[in-house]
């Protein structure tokens, strides 16, 4: 008879017992956190640094973790986003991606129109860095973990309903800029 | 604009307007409003077509930025040197954490037991040593109790 998989809540329970449990939910997370964190701080090494710190600090406080119905990867959203938040304040600088790493996803056979898709790609990495920090959050776990509006609003602690006016509002204030920006740029 | 009909001068019509003998010119009822009809026509045009047009390049350029960010924003995957790192380190400070708490656990337990021991000593001491210094005072009273006898015997 094949054992069944323990659950997300019987894992964070095991966990605060055994190391063995911790790196199961540690496996199971570490990608989505240093993504977040990648696109966040813009740079692998800073990334993996606080990725690490993000985990450490979860075990450190795993026991007083409360199960309210959320996933327990809201609470690892959480820490890492503060964890984020800090680091900004402490190197008060802003990094641009170094797209040049990121593959796309799309191949584009056409050196120009690459080429051309790629300078796209940095202004828009450029406009994204220069929103508010909820703005940024919410286009990563949209865009890059792909997650409904539910699971945003688990995660930043608000309404479904605010997150769907959060997301119209940023995009709208994206094309905005990126109009102006475009505007600018061919005068 | 209505011109004045031709053969009329104007500069009577002009004077007499001034004195107020001929009322002012009306214009021609159905040309007023088949211009009124022209230039709602041509404003919804331009409206419409303004708003279309605008709208569409809104769309057109959301669309874009839209489909930019599907492009830029895609996930990103650490290096599985690192996770195998991490997960090591983790899963021995998890293990260093969970044995020092039972460390912690142990000399409490040790704690608690000595505690109690000592302070079940301590009664134990101190009703022992009442009941050696209550003796001792009762063999003095009853010392002292017996000297005015003898001395009552010596009179």
């Amino acid at each position: 008879m094949l054992s069944e998989a323990p659950s997300e809540a019987e894992l964070v329970l095991r966990a605060r017992e055994d190391p063995e449990a911790f790196g199961q939910l540690y496996e199971l997370y570490v990608s989505q956190i240093y993504s977040y964190i990648y696109y966040r701080t813009g740079n692998h090494h800073d990334a993996e640094d606080l990725t690490a710190r993000t985990f450490y600090q979860a075990l450190r406080h795993i026991r007083h973790y409360q199960d309210r119905g959320l996933p327990f990867s809201a609470w690892l959203y959480r820490i890492a986003h503060n964890l984020v938040a800090n680091w900004h304040r402490d190197h008060s600088r802003r990094q641009v991606i170094a797209l040049d790493e990121i593959a796309l996803t799309s191949p584009r056979p056409n050196p120009e129109t690459r080429m051309e898709s790629q300078d796209e790609q940095r202004l828009l990495m450029h406009l994204i860095r220069h929103l508010t920090e909820e703005r940024q959050q919410l286009l990563i776990l949209k865009f890059v973990e792909q997650m409904s509006n539910r699971e945003i609003a688990d995660i930043m602690g608000r309404t479904e309903g605010a997150i769907k006016s959060l997301y119209h509002r940023t995009l709208l204030a994206l094309r905005d800029e990126w109009v102006m920006t475009k505007q600018q740029e061919s005068q | 604009m209505l011109a004045p009909e031709a053969g009329e001068d104007t500069e009577l019509i002009a004077g007499e307007l001034a004195r107020g003998l001929v009322p002012p010119v009306q214009p021609n009822p159905r040309f007023a409003r088949d211009l009124g009809q022209e230039i709602r026509k041509a404003a919804q045009q331009q409206i419409g077509s303004t708003t279309r047009s605008s709208l569409c390049g809104m769309v057109v350029e959301l669309r874009k930025v839209v489909c930019l960010l599907c492009e830029t924003l895609i996930p990103v995957r650490p290096s599985a040197e690192f996770v195998r790192s991490l997960g090591k380190q983790l899963r021995a400070h998890a293990a260093d954490l969970i044995q020092a708490r039972e460390r912690r656990w142990r000399w409490v337990l040790l704690g608690g037991v000595v505690g109690s021991i000592v302070s079940v000593l301590g009664v134990v001491a101190t009703v022992l040593l009442r009941r050696r210094v209550n003796g001792a005072n009762g063999s003095v009273a009853d010392a002292q109790r017996a000297v005015p006898v003898q001395d009552k015997a010596a009179f």
